[in-house]
């Protein structure tokens, strides 16, 4: 069997990434997607103060790379949760079941000491399966 | 969800999800892939071990981790990926020591980190894998 093909996603609807990376990276039929924050398309932080509008932004842009992809929150395989105050995951806790339904990813979860712009208050980034 | 796909997985034995949006593990069945949660210092009944004694609270974070490998037929030297998150790095000799029981034969690729807080105040260290089946 030959070797997986990388391919480099960049997804409609996210923000430019802030460095040398790109929004998602394809192997096979995994998907490795950027940690997503809620930065908006003028480049700065939407709802600042809000957790919970940042936790739905960033989920937003989490399906919509998953949905570029060819896949779905269903076949998440882990997510990484990064939140600057561990107290708001209740918060981001209640978006995350929106957007997950029934589906249960293995997950992290860790408190840092800053975001890469000031005022974000929640990252996520995932790793994914994608259906044949 | 194809249950063939992709297989949850929370054992007995292994402290139970924090909330119940998550489970412990995912097995890949296409690529035979292991992807476990960060895990702490809980016991099978979610209590802390070891508060404020960082080794014993690694010693039952692998623990954990081997709880959940071999529920999955797996054993630490499947893992190809560990992160470590600690809340302090002075102790990190001993955590080394500790770290070179559990990985002895086959060590996989590592990243730790200190971070400003885990998921309750009480935890010191947590850890991550993804291992290959």
């Amino acid at each position: 069997m030959s070797s997986p093909r990388r391919e480099e996603l960049q997804v409609d609807g996210l923000p430019a990434p802030l460095s040398h990376y790109t929004d998602a990276v394809r192997w096979g039929d995994l998907l490795f997607v950027s940690g997503c924050a809620a930065i908006g398309a003028d480049g700065r932080v939407v709802a600042p103060g809000d957790v919970t509008a940042q936790a739905r932004t960033v989920h937003d842009y989490l399906g919509a790379a998953l949905k570029a992809a060819g896949t779905d929150f269903a076949h998440v395989l882990k997510v990484t949760v990064f939140l600057t105050n561990v107290a708001d995951r209740r918060a981001v806790n209640e978006v995350r079941k929106e957007y997950f339904g029934s589906a249960l990813p293995a997950s992290t979860l860790i408190g840092v000491g800053a975001l890469a712009i000031e005022g974000l208050l929640v990252e996520v980034e995932a790793i994914a399966g994608i259906p044949s | 969800m194809n249950p063939v796909r992709k297989q949850l997985s929370d054992p007995p034995g292994a402290p139970p999800a924090l909330r119940p949006y998550y489970s412990n593990a995912v097995r890949v069945r296409a690529g035979d892939l292991l992807f476990v949660s960060g895990q702490v210092a809980w016991d099978a009944d979610g209590q802390v071990v070891g508060k404020g004694d960082p080794v014993r609270q690694a010693e039952q974070v692998f623990t954990n981790i081997d709880t959940i490998l071999r529920a999955n037929g797996a054993v630490f030297d499947d893992i190809v990926k560990v992160t470590v998150y600690v809340t302090d790095l002075t102790w990190f000799e001993r955590l080394s020591d500790l770290r070179i029981q559990w990985f002895s034969g086959s060590p996989p690729a590592s990243t730790i980190v200190r971070v400003s807080a885990l998921v309750a105040p009480d935890l010191l260290i947590e850890v991550e894998v993804v291992a290959v089946l």
